[in-house]
């Protein structure tokens, strides 16, 4: 498959997953279950997906085993985005993206202590 | 509250909310498949929970839900509304490290399809189950504060 080809697929397949999780994430009540939406596995499925055929699944099982320290370092991310809106009443947008380097050390700090020794 | 679904929720999202969360989720899916083809699995699978489309989620919610509020609510119900959306994502992202042990185990001892139908399984009844044990304990300490006073 060519470059630009693989490219756009992920793009597709990506786009309608994400946007398939956001639709289930509109449709349900309370506010804080459809939040569970907005950390659906959609890219996750996407990718592996797409690169297991050529990736193999050794290489597949490696990414998701890194992924278990993305998922952790989401879950600090998320808590963060919650307490600055409560304590400083932030805006959510403001404050998605100033912990974002939450999420950037808690992914750091795994890779330090796990991924990087094993 | 109880969960249950609402079809009515819908008609509340613009089109361009969609289409946001489409080019997004597009945009991410192509991002980490280079990541990953450059720096290797190990690095690249970090970014499979990079919450990259959460924030665009929350910017969609806070449009929609100063939107919807008066003048005087403006603001403050968005405020409460990304909190609530904050929590729920928390709850997701044990689902989501449910799908990755799954998935991580799995491949190269079952069937492909069979491991991500279990993962996305996992991830549903992970986060469901946190979702669930985080309400009750704020109950319980709702309940214990008005014991109290």
């Amino acid at each position: 498959m060519s470059v630009p080809l693989e490219l756009g697929l992920r793009f597709l397949v990506g786009g309608a997953l994400v946007s398939a999780f956001a639709l289930l994430g509109d449709l349900f009540k309370p506010k804080t279950f459809a939040g569970i939406f907005a950390a659906a596995p959609s890219v996750a499925l996407a990718t592996m997906s797409l690169t297991i055929g050529r990736e193999g699944e050794a290489n597949t099982a490696l990414a998701a085993r890194s992924m278990v320290v993305g998922a952790l370092a989401f879950f600090l991310y998320a808590n963060a985005v919650a307490l600055v809106q409560r304590r400083t009443g932030a805006r959510p947008r403001t404050a998605a993206w100033q912990c974002g380097l939450v999420w950037a050390a808690g992914a750091v700090a795994g890779w330090v202590a796990w991924l990087r020794v094993t | 509250m109880k969960v249950r679904p609402d079809g009515e929720l819908l008609r509340h999202t613009h089109w361009q909310g969609h289409l946001l969360r489409f080019v997004a989720g597009g945009v991410v899916t192509v991002v980490t498949g280079l990541i990953a083809k450059a720096f290797g699995p190990v690095v690249g699978g970090l970014f499979l929970a990079l919450p990259a489309i959460f924030p665009v989620g929350l910017a969609t919610t806070e449009r929609l839900q100063n939107d919807e509020a008066g003048p005087a609510a403006r603001g403050d119900r968005a405020r409460r509304a990304g909190i609530c959306e904050a929590v729920g994502a928390a709850a997701g992202c044990v689902g989501l490290a449910a799908f990755a042990i799954v998935a991580w185990r799995g491949l190269g001892r079952w069937p492909v399809p069979l491991v991500f139908a279990a993962a996305t399984a996992a991830w549903a009844l992970f986060a469901f189950a946190a979702w669930a044990v985080r309400r009750a304990l704020v109950n319980l300490v709702r309940a214990q504060s008005r014991a109290q006073a």
